[in-house]
C-alpha cells in the first residue's frame, strides 16, 4: 500500500487515545517516544495503536528523503486569545504523532498581515496550512490552496476557495443562549460583540436576531454593542448598556473575552444583569458564569486530521464540518427574572 | 567574526562529486548510487551543511529574511502566550515576521523545531530552552546567528539570556505569608528539575530558613503537571495531619488547580493562597488571587531588542539580563485587597 493510500479513512490518533483511556497529548507523546510517559501508559497506547492499526510516522520515508516538508504552518488570528492557542496546541499534538512539526504565525486580525504570514510560509515550503482567517476574500490563495499546498480553514470560512473547513455551530449556539434567557423571562437582552467584520461574530449576531424574531420580541438596536474586541472594550460596553434609561436585564457576550470584560464591569454590582457568554472561560465553573461551551481542542484535532488526509492525497470535494456547542447553565443566569 | 554558511557547492567539493549529484542526494531524487550518497551525506555532516528549505532566494539586499524563530514551551500557556505577544509586538515595529513552535519541554521536539526554523532561514532565534542539551546549535552561533534564551538558561551553549528573578519572587511571596502569621505552608510546583521550579523552591526554602522556622513546616510537593493533579495534591494535604494554613503555587496552571481545590471544600477564605505569575481573571475570583508576578511583556520586549542588537553587531559580549518581580496583593493572601 503506498503512503498516499495509507491514511485515507484509517484510524486516527483520537481513536487510539480513547481506546487507551488517555489524552491525545499523552498518546502523541507515547507514540513519539517522548519523555514524561509512564511505562504502563506507553504500553497501553502502543497496544491500542496496534489493535486499531494506527501507524504513526507514515510520512517517515518521505520525510527522510525530503520529498515532503516536515512542517505544517498555522495562521493564528490573535495570540492574546487562549481560544486560538488551544486550537494550535491540539493540532500540534495530532501532527506530531505523524512526525510533522507545527509552526504558527500571527495575523492580529489584519488581512494584510495574514497575506504576508501565509506568503512567508509558502515561500518556506510547508506540507500543509491551517488558517484562522481575518479576510473575507481568499481568491489570491486559489492556486496554492487548491492544488499545491493542502489547506484547511478553521473557525472562519475560506471565501471563494474549495477547501475543507471546520467551524462551530455559531448560529445554533447563540440561539440556544438567547432561548435560555427568554425562558428565564428576560425581554430586554443586551449583546456585547467582537469585531463586526468577523464571520463568527456575524453568525452569532444572526443567531441572536433569529431567536428574538421567533419569540416575537422586538429588537432594540441600542442594546446591541459591537466592535468591543478586547476585555477593556467589553467592560466599557457593559457600562454603556447599564447606563441606559432602560438597561438590559440580561447580557449575551459573543465570546470569552467579551464575557470577562462584561464580568469585570459588574464585579461590584449589587444586582448585576444575567450574563451568558459564547466560548468557555477559564474557571467558568468557579466564577459561576453560564456559557455556550465549545471545544477549540476538537477544532484543532479535527482540522489537523482532515489536513493529514489531504496531505496523503485524499481527493474529492471539500468538506465543511460544523462542531456542536453545548449550553452550560450556571449561577449567572440560573435565577429567572422576577 | 562570523564564518560563511556552507553551500551545496562546498559539499560537492568536499565529497569529490559534481554539484548535480549533491543536489540529487539532498533532494531525495533517484540516480545516485548508495556509496556516492553516503559520501555526500558524510561531507554534508562534516561541514554542518543545512539544507535550505526555501523556494528561491528569500534574502533581501541586506542579506536578511526579516524573520525570526520563536520557541515557547507550551503555546497555550498564558505566560508563554504573553511572551509571544510581546515578541510579536516588538518584531512588528521592525517589520519582522515571527514563526513560532512549541517544544512541550521535549528536547527532541525542540531540536527538530530549532533546526527546522534555521533551515527556513530565520535571521535569529528566541527560545525558552527545554532541559535538553543545545550544543547542536553551537555551529549556528559560530556562524553569527543570534540566539537569545528567555525565562530559563540554556544547557550546552552560552548565549544572551533574559529572565526574571524567580528566587527573589518566591522569597517575597513566602515573606508575605510569614508576615500574615502563617507557620505551616505548602509549596506546590511543577517538575522540580526544571529551572524555574528549582529557583522558586530554593527561594521559598531560603526565606523560610532565614525566618528561623522548622524546615518540615514548609511542605514542598513538586512534579504537578495538570490542574487535576494539583487539586488532588492540595486536597490530600488538607486532609492530612497538621494541614497547611497557606499555599504558595509556583506557576499559573498550578494556581488554578489550587483555586479549584479550595473552592471545592469551601476553604477559599480559610486557607491563604499566593501564586507565582498572574493569570487571566485572578482579579474576578472571590477572594481575588494575590500573586508575585514577572513581566512577560518586558521579558519579550528585551529579548527581541537584544536579538536585533546582536544582528547588527555580532561582536557584542554575551549579556545576562535579570528582571525583577512584583507583588500584586489582592485578597487571597489575607490582605484587605
Amino acid at each position: 500500500m503506498s503512503t498516499h493510500d495509507a491514511l485515507r479513512g484509517l484510524p486516527t490518533l483520537r481513536q487510539v487515545a480513547e481506546a487507551a483511556g488517555v489524552s491525545i497529548k499523552t498518546a502523541s507523546r507515547a507514540l513519539n517516544d517522548e519523555a514524561h510517559v509512564a511505562p504502563i501508559t506507553y504500553e497501553r497506547v502502543k497496544k491500542a495503536a496496534a489493535e486499531l492499526g494506527y501507524r504513526p510516522n507514515l510520512l517517515a520515508r518521505d520525510l527522510r528523503s525530503h520529498r515532503t516538508s516536515n512542517v505544517v504552518a498555522m495562521v493564528i488570528a490573535d495570540v492574546s486569545n487562549p481560544f486560538y492557542l488551544a486550537i494550535a496546541y491540539a493540532a500540534g499534538q495530532v501532527l506530531a504523532a505523524q512526525g510533522l512539526l507545527l509552526f504558527t504565525g500571527v495575523s492580529d486580525e489584519d488581512p494584510a498581515s495574514e497575506a504576508r504570514v501565509i506568503s512567508g510560509f509558502l515561500e518556506r515550503r510547508v506540507a500543509g496550512l491551517l488558517v484562522v482567517s481575518s479576510r473575507t476574500d481568499h481568491r489570491h490563495l486559489q492556486h496554492h490552496a487548491e492544488s499545491r499546498t493542502p489547506t484547511v480553514f478553521l473557525d472562519r470560512p475560506g471565501h471563494g476557495l474549495e477547501v475543507d473547513e471546520v467551524m462551530f455551530d455559531n448560529v445554533g449556539g447563540s440561539r440556544a443562549a438567547i432561548d435560555h434567557l427568554l425562558a428565564q423571562g428576560h425581554r430586554r437582552i443586551g449583546v456585547i460583540g467582537d469585531l463586526g467584520s468577523l464571520p463568527t461574530h456575524r453568525e452569532r449576531i444572526a443567531g441572536v436576531r433569529r431567536a428574538l424574531a421567533e419569540a416575537e420580541v422586538p429588537i432594540d438596536e441600542g442594546l446591541i454593542v459591537t466592535d468591543a474586541h478586547d476585555a477593556d472594550g467589553a467592560k466599557a460596553a457593559m457600562r454603556q448598556l447599564l447606563a441606559r434609561p432602560s438597561p438590559p436585564t440580561a447580557v449575551f457576550a459573543t465570546n470569552n473575552r467579551m464575557a470577562v470584560g462584561g464580568m469585570r464591569a459588574v464585579a461590584d454590582a449589587a444586582h448585576p444583569p444575567a450574563l451568558i457568554g459564547f466560548d468557555d472561560v477559564e474557571l467558568a465553573d468557579v466564577l459561576g458564569v453560564s456559557v455556550v461551551s465549545n471545544s477549540p481542542a476538537d477544532m484543532g484535532t479535527v482540522g489537523a486530521e482532515m489536513l493529514l488526509e489531504r496531505i496523503h492525497g485524499r481527493a474529492g470535494r471539500r468538506r465543511r464540518v460544523r462542531l456542536p456547542t453545548e449550553l452550560v447553565v450556571r449561577r449567572s443566569t440560573a435565577t429567572p427574572l422576577e | 567574526m562570523a564564518r560563511k554558511r556552507p553551500t551545496m557547492k562546498d559539499v560537492a567539493a568536499r565529497a569529490g562529486v559534481g554539484f548535480k549529484t549533491v543536489s540529487r542526494v539532498i533532494n531525495g531524487e533517484p540516480g545516485v548510487t548508495e556509496r556516492t550518497a553516503e559520501r555526500v551525506h558524510l561531507a554534508a555532516a562534516e561541514l554542518h551543511y543545512r539544507r535550505d528549505m526555501t523556494a528561491g532566494n528569500l534574502r533581501r539586499a541586506t542579506g536578511r529574511t526579516d524573520s525570526l524563530g520563536l520557541l515557547v514551551a507550551s503555546v497555550d500557556n498564558e505566560f508563554d502566550a504573553a511572551l509571544h505577544r510581546a515578541i510579536e509586538d516588538a518584531a512588528q515595529q521592525h517589520r519582522v515576521s515571527i514563526f513560532t513552535g512549541s517544544t512541550d519541554e521535549d528536547p527532541d521536539r525542540e531540536r527538530q523545531l530549532a533546526l527546522g526554523l534555521l533551515a527556513r532561514r530565520v535571521d535569529g532565534l528566541v527560545l525558552m530552552p527545554s532541559p535538553g542539551d543545545l550544543s547542536y546549535l553551537q555551529h549556528e552561533i559560530d556562524l553569527g546567528t543570534p540566539i537569545v534564551a528567555v525565562d530559563r538558561p540554556p544547557h550546552g551553549i552560552t548565549v544572551d539570556t533574559v529572565m526574571a528573578d524567580s528566587t527573589q519572587g518566591a522569597r517575597d511571596a513566602i515573606a508575605h505569608l510569614i508576615d500574615h502569621g502563617h507557620r505551616r505552608v505548602a509549596v506546590l510546583t511543577h517538575l522540580g528539575t526544571l529551572h524555574t521550579a528549582a529557583q522558586r523552591i530554593a527561594g521559598a526554602r531560603r526565606r523560610w530558613e532565614d525566618a528561623g522556622l522548622p524546615a518540615n513546616d514548609l511542605q514542598v510537593v513538586d512534579g504537578l503537571t495538570t490542574e487535576a493533579e494539583t487539586a488532588q495534591a492540595l486536597l490530600d494535604l488538607l486532609d492530612g495531619e497538621d494541614p497547611p494554613t497557606a499555599v504558595f503555587t509556583a506557576r499559573n496552571q498550578i494556581t488554578t488547580g489550587a483555586v479549584r481545590a479550595l473552592q471545592q471544600r469551601g476553604l477559599q477564605r480559610e486557607i491563604a493562597l499566593m501564586g507565582f505569575d498572574d493569570f487571566g481573571h485572578a482579579d474576578l475570583l472571590d477572594p481575588a488571587i494575590s500573586v508575585v508576578k514577572q513581566d512577560p511583556g518586558q521579558l519579550g520586549h528585551r529579548a527581541t531588542q537584544r536579538l536585533l542588537a546582536r544582528l547588527e553587531d555580532h561582536s557584542l559580549p554575551v549579556e545576562h539580563l535579570v528582571l525583577g518581580t512584583t507583588l500584586t496583593l489582592r485578597q487571597s493572601c489575607g490582605c484587605g485587597g
